[in-house]
């Protein structure tokens, strides 16, 4: 079973100027939860609507697998040096 | 591995992959049988199921201590793979179609509701052997899965 990303991390720029951010993704789950939730009955209407058109069932699909890429994304890093310029990504 | 030798076989039936890719994929297991045969430990680096794809570049000879030169290093989750191969689940019937014709037009002949998450599986078992490493003058390009 996957587990769900926990942080962000992200730095940008040259070696005298940097931006640094450390995200704890597990704070916005819960927002993300209560969006959806609110959000579920419109998502539910809409996809009746679309369902005529051959459109609902991958409406509806969107969202798990939409989380399924997300989730996916644990372990991902990016380190780029290049001229002294930085950027990292890093998912954990 | 007498199940995959046999998922080999029905996909080369089904003329999901060529005879030279059947091939190769019998012979990469008949060496991870030999290499499993060899000793319970098997080949350091190459135990369990491969989990990144890892992409290197480092400068080359005589540029390595310099702080300008260029340094990439890339680690994909081989899960990011099957969550996206997911995303056909996502395709309508008509526009797989669309996508079936369009293919079909440039001479390949592929459709992706075919493509199932076992072929997946098997597709990133197989690249746990996937090593390249390019050398130019500049640079070293190393890509590795582990």
């Amino acid at each position: 079973m996957n587990r769900p990303p926990m942080f962000l991390g992200l730095r940008f720029g040259k070696r005298d100027g940097k931006f640094r951010l450390w995200l704890p993704l597990f704070i916005l789950f819960p927002f993300l939860v209560v969006i959806l939730l609110l959000m579920a009955p419109f998502l539910l209407l809409a996809a009746l609507v679309l369902w005529s058109f051959g459109w609902g069932k991958p409406f509806l699909l969107f969202i798990p697998v939409l989380l399924n890429l997300l989730w996916a994304l644990r372990g991902l890093e990016i380190d780029i040096n290049d001229k002294g310029e930085k950027v990292f990504i890093s998912i954990k | 591995m007498p199940e995959n030798k046999k998922r080999i076989l029905e996909m080369l039936a089904d003329k999901k992959i060529t005879v030279e890719e059947a091939e190769r994929l019998l012979a990469l297991i008949a060496s991870e049988d030999a290499a499993g045969n060899a000793g319970p430990e098997g080949v350091p680096g190459r135990k369990g199921a491969p989990k990144y794809l890892r992409v290197e570049v480092r400068p080359g000879a005589g540029a390595e201590s310099s702080p300008e030169a260029e340094r990439v290093n890339v680690r994909v989750p081989l899960n990011l793979i099957r969550a996206g191969m997911k995303l056909t689940a996502l395709i309508p019937s008509q526009a797989a179609e669309k996508v079936r014709d369009a293919l079909k037009e440039k001479g390949v002949d592929f459709d992706l509701r075919n493509l199932k998450m076992d072929d997946i599986e098997e597709l990133v078992e197989a690249l746990s052997d996937l090593e390249v490493d390019v050398e130019s003058g500049k640079e070293k390009v190393h890509v590795y899965v582990e």
